[in-house]
């Protein structure tokens, strides 16, 4: 018995130890000697393979040696936030644009990048208005990454459309007689009433599972924040969520779940869900994420499920005033920070110029030339390698949208994120990035509670006519206008409000 | 195997009972690795909580941000879901407490009854297993079978001639399904600490109880429950002291705006007040207030506990 | 002799009805698994044909487990879980013994006052901020160590077995120190060998605590290639409920999902058995008296 004990304590200590020394303290060595240059932000794909030669490329490029942070994206604000409070920062880091990425000025854990800027050519040729939206207190805090103005679509079985006869939907009448055939007239001919005409995902991207309803009746709505519009003369803003436009956009998808078209599970589904029971061909309508087509083909192989199945982008339909919208423009994806502790703020600065310039783009996003892709008649052509995941895993910055990448990348599926980036209608939220402090304390409670009565309105637990009591509860108890007010000085200050 | 033990103590070199004062000694040098690590890594930090009183900067850090008073608290006592999530979180902790509390140490003592060495371990090996699976997927196992359309338990409910519902969306089913859901993925696992103090029990009481006459069933109430009250009552004592803690990952995962009125918890609160703007002084300031109340009612139940007989944790 | 009859009847309806509950625990408790299992190796087209709710295997592939394996990250991951989790359980159950035992003894000075002060730590903490800094002031950010020391004794699991240690009969301590043995000597060659199933829960528990622990890997660890196998793993599940903002990622099948799962849920399933063999019904103090 004691022998067996001594034994493994023996086992024990030579782990111990051989973990202990396997495990250097602190950082590894920075190899070859000169400068290095920390980076964290979430991992964008798959991790790369352990001798990078994307990251060798680069490291000779710039003559610096790169470190790479990438927490899971779960739990990537913490880790931020930690490694900024304990000054132990990486010298560029990124942050979602919806985040609080002021504060991070204001604490002094980031610095103002005007001096560093000059000459750097690339970088010059981003956009003067993403220039804007990274500038604060008068100077520039941040390297904006923008490139996409929407990546959600309106996507619909033109299959079925075809089978019964019917148009592309243009109009919300259009649209509902469409999605209510796909209910009731048997679209996928197994003679059982097993289908729905639409289905969502409350979470969806960017919040609005439902934007393109509220957008045909000339609204905007969000589940993640409050939202506003500039009032007609100017002078205000108005709270979108809180808009009496909205009830009646309610008040059409209430007509859905009565009805039954509206899978009564939207409230709970999730992406998972989703694709399975897009792929098992049980709906025909829903707004997702650009590349839903492509994960269905790829993933979930819609294509040997069910041959005939065919999911197309539609422009979304027009409503009653001639309003349409398919979803809030993207204000920025992400802005790039260079922290108070970087001890080299212009190299840090001369990377990203240089991944933002022609050369620098392409070995970040394609990889290496000849050995990841190769131009073929002006066309580019990844070749195997080249189209695995990890490849444009140094991409944090994106110039503009690059059509060639995502064709080549996903073929016809790329056309479908062109299209949807570049010729949708959208509308603008005019608070977008604006942080106060009454934003802060009250707009998770007050959003908890739209979230909760939109949902009541639209399964008709509540109805419509209550909207005056519900938008006066949010108002007063849940202090919208006190928001809204504060939204309303800050945008003063920018002068977006007279 | 365990015959050679008392032999070996006789190898000690000193006879007699050691005096008093050296076995103190002896008592508080094994106690000092663990003071060591209570102060260093629990203690040490604690000075962190004083952001919950305190407007928290990274700039300034935890000593020199500037001091808030009772402001975070008061946010989230007057937030007009305070009282709700107060309830929520009370009602969902009390009734997994109530139904899956005594269901561990009734599958503990099933279990302890099946003579069959490999039908125990069998079924204590798979009661085991959901506690292992995380929510995140027991939630799409759950919204499969639960489905109005399609699930099975609907279509149970369909050919019993009635309409299907739809549990997930009910503000009636929530809570019992929380509960439900709970004990199915951690009873196993929970038993295993009964099991473990059941293995200490002297069989010789057992023996004993047999020549009485006493039947199984006698057995089980007359030596197997006396033999683990202590660890029932500590047990006990623990979870009480947690009932603020009413399951994020799981009602995370499982919670939608249909429901929000009976599921919405304080840990749910929190991290939608923190997902945007990371609020570390807020989530402090009622991580303390969670805290105080886990506090009082350990010393509670502890007292009671101690009142009725038994040995608390003191 | 007749009251004897009844009694073995009633005994075996009693055996009878324990053993249909049990088989039911069984069946119940399987059901997710099983369909984790049946999920990761089921090829998406069969699984989409037949509907989550109830599988039944078709067309099989064991692509996902290819993809997992394959990885090289994924294996240098698994090494470090390992590595963390023995080493980790034995810090935490030597350390815990060594407290317990004392707590367990009357006779221990200021008993109450260390207990309320390990109790206040169970509730109270100092949060994340304070225990980053401490941790890098140690010089433990992209070591082993930081996953291991600042959760070295569950405070939960630490009166968990000072209470099996106080439910030990007091004889035990007085023969042994008649016989001169110091307080250590007692811990190891008198309580030790009778605690077998409280340590083999408790490390159990320790173990499985380190094997899926992700959190602090992601805080404490910036060097991907000592990330802990869940820190890899976790995105791989979560994702599909975290929608991201670009739309830009790598979406992964059903099957993946649920290999992962699979793969880290195995080791536990096999070495739990072995550990249940140290909690046989009066294994401990069966075997004194013998």
């Amino acid at each position: 018995m004691r022998k067996t004990m001594l034994t493994r304590l023996a086992v024990v200590a030579l782990l111990t130890i051989a973990i202990s020394v396997g495990c250097p303290l602190g950082l590894e060595a920075a190899a070859g000697g000169g400068a290095t240059l920390t980076m964290m932000y979430p991992p964008p794909r798959a991790l790369p393979p352990a001798n990078d030669p994307i990251k060798a490329e680069l490291e000779s490029k710039l003559g610096v040696t790169l470190r790479v942070i990438n927490p899971p994206l779960e739990g990537y604000l913490e880790k931020i936030n930690i490694q900024v409070a304990s000054r132990d920062m990486p010298d560029i880091f990124t942050c979602p644009w919806q985040n609080d990425w002021r504060q991070f000025a204001d604490e002094g854990a980031i610095v103002p990048l005007d001096q560093y800027l000059s000459g750097l050519t690339n970088l010059s040729k981003l956009p003067k208005a993403d220039w804007d939206k990274v500038t604060y207190k008068g100077k520039v805090y941040a390297v904006p990454v923008g490139g996409f103005r929407n990546f959600a679509g309106l996507f619909v079985r033109k299959d079925w459309l075809d089978k019964l006869g019917l148009p592309i939907p243009k109009t919300m009448d259009e649209m509902y007689t469409v999605l209510k055939a796909f209910t009731e007239n048997d679209p996928d001919g197994n003679g059982r009433p097993d289908t729905y005409g639409l289905t969502a995902q409350t979470s969806g991207v960017d919040g609005s599972c439902f934007q393109w309803v509220f957008g045909a009746h000339g609204s905007m709505h969000s589940s993640m924040r409050s939202i506003y519009a500039v009032a007609r003369d100017g002078a205000g803003v108005v709270d979108m969520n809180l808009n009496p436009a909205n009830a009646q956009a309610l008040k059409w998808l209430n007509r859905l779940h009565v009805e039954g078209i509206l899978d009564p599970e939207w409230v709970v589904n999730t992406p998972d869900q989703i694709y399975m029971k897009l792929a098992q061909g049980k709906v025909g309508c829903i707004w997702y994420t650009w590349n839903l087509p492509y994960v269905l083909d790829t993933r979930f192989k819609l294509k040997e499920v069910d041959p005939e199945a065919q999911w197309i982008e539609i422009k979304p339909p027009v409503g009653p005033g001639g309003a349409s919208s398919l979803g809030k423009e993207q204000g920025l994806v992400s802005v790039i920070m260079v922290s108070s502790s970087c001890k080299n703020p212009r190299l840090a600065l001369e990377f990203l110029d240089y991944i933002a310039g022609e050369e620098g783009k392409r070995l970040v996003n394609y990889g290496i030339e000849k050995r990841h892709y190769n131009y073929i008649n002006g066309e580019l052509v990844f070749t195997d390698e080249g189209k695995q995941d990890w490849i444009s895993h140094y991409a944090i910055l994106k110039v503009g949208f690059d059509s060639d990448f995502w064709t080549s990348k996903y073929g016809m599926y790329g056309k479908i994120l062109e299209n949807l980036a570049l010729n949708m209608p959208l509308t603008a939220d005019a608070a977008d990035g604006v942080v106060t402090e009454a934003k802060k304390k009250y707009d998770a409670d007050l959003i908890a509670y739209v979230n909760e009565m939109y949902c009541r309105f639209i399964t008709g637990e509540e109805p419509i006519s209550n909207w005056p009591n519900f938008a006066d509860t949010a108002r007063k108890r849940y202090h919208a206008d006190e928001i809204r007010d504060s939204v309303v000085q800050a945008l003063k200050r920018t002068g977006v409000v007279k | 195997m365990h015959s050679g033990r008392r032999i070996s103590l006789h190898s000690s070199r000193c006879h007699g009972p050691l005096p008093k004062a050296a076995r103190n000694r002896g008592l508080l040098t094994m106690l000092v690795p663990g003071l060591i690590y209570f102060s260093v890594f629990c203690y040490g930090p604690m000075y962190g909580a004083m952001i919950a009183f305190k407007d928290y900067s990274m700039l300034t850090g935890i000593w020199g941000s500037p001091w808030a008073g009772f402001k975070h608290f008061a946010n989230f006592f007057s937030s007009p879901s305070f009282w709700p999530l107060l309830r929520n979180t009370f009602l969902i902790s009390f009734y997994k407490l109530a139904f899956g509390f005594p269901v561990a140490i009734a599958l503990a003592l099933m279990l302890n009854e099946v003579e069959s060495k490999w039908l125990k371990g069998v079924v204590q090996t798979i009661s085991a297993v959901p506690h292992f699976v995380s929510w995140v997927v027991i939630a799409g196992i759950m919204t499969a079978m639960l489905s109005p359309t399609e699930g099975l338990i609907n279509e149970l409910v369909k050919s019993a001639g009635r309409r299907p519902v739809f549990f997930l969306g009910s503000k009636q089913w929530f809570r019992p399904i929380l509960v439900v859901s709970e004990i199915w993925k951690e009873s196993g696992w929970s038993a295993i600490i009964y099991l473990a103090a059941m293995s200490g029990i002297d069989p010789a009481l057992y023996e004993a109880a047999r020549v009485d006459g006493a039947s199984k069933y006698r057995q089980i109430i007359n030596v197997t429950l006396p033999g683990i009250r202590s660890t029932i009552a500590v047990l006990f004592i623990l979870k009480v002291g947690n009932i603020l803690n009413a399951g994020f990952e799981q009602v995370f995962t499982l919670i939608n705006p249909l429901v929000m009125s009976v599921g919405d918890i304080i840990d749910t609160w929190v991290y939608r007040n923190g997902l945007v703007y990371h609020q570390y002084s807020l989530a402090t300031a009622v991580n303390l207030f969670k805290s105080v109340v886990g506090m009082v009612l350990i010393f509670s139940s502890n007292w009671l506990i101690r009142r009725s007989g038994e040995r608390g944790i003191w | 002799m007749s009251t004897r009859t009844i009694l073995g009847r009633s005994d075996r309806a009693f055996d009878v009805s324990i053993y249909v509950v049990l088989v039911m625990v069984a069946v119940v408790g399987l059901y997710p698994f099983l369909h984790v299992l049946l999920v990761s190796v089921t090829a998406p087209e069969t699984l989409i044909r037949r509907g989550t709710g109830f599988i039944w295997p078709g067309k099989m592939t064991l692509e996902a487990y290819r993809e997992v394996f394959g990885s090289e990250a994924i294996r240098r991951a698994l090494l470090m879980s390992i590595a963390r989790t023995v080493v980790g359980t034995a810090v935490n159950l030597t350390l815990t013994t060594l407290t317990a035992f004392p707590l367990s003894r009357e006779a221990l000075p200021g008993r109450n006052v260390f207990l309320t002060l390990i109790v206040f730590t169970m509730l109270f903490s100092g949060g994340i901020i304070p225990t980053y800094l401490l941790v890098a002031r140690l010089k433990l950010v992209d070591t082993i160590w930081a996953l291991i020391l600042p959760t070295a004794i569950s405070p939960y699991y630490l009166i968990i077995m000072k209470n099996y240690f106080e439910g030990l009969p007091e004889e035990l301590y007085e023969a042994a120190s008649m016989e001169g043995a110091s307080e250590l000597q007692i811990l190891t060659r008198v309580i030790l060998p009778l605690s077998r199933p409280i340590l083999a829960t408790l490390g159990l528990f320790y173990a499985v605590y380190h094997w899926n622990a992700f959190f602090d890997a992601m805080i404490f660890i910036n060097d991907r290639s000592k990330y802990p196998l869940q820190v890899l793993l976790r995105e791989i599940v979560v994702q599909g409920n975290v929608q991201d903002m670009m739309g830009d990622r790598v979406i992964f099948g059903q099957n993946m999902k649920m290999a992962v799962i699979a793969v880290t849920t195995i080791p536990i399933l096999v070495i739990y058995p072995l550990i249940q063999r140290h909690f046989a019904k009066g294994i401990t103090l069966g075997a004194i008296k013998g």
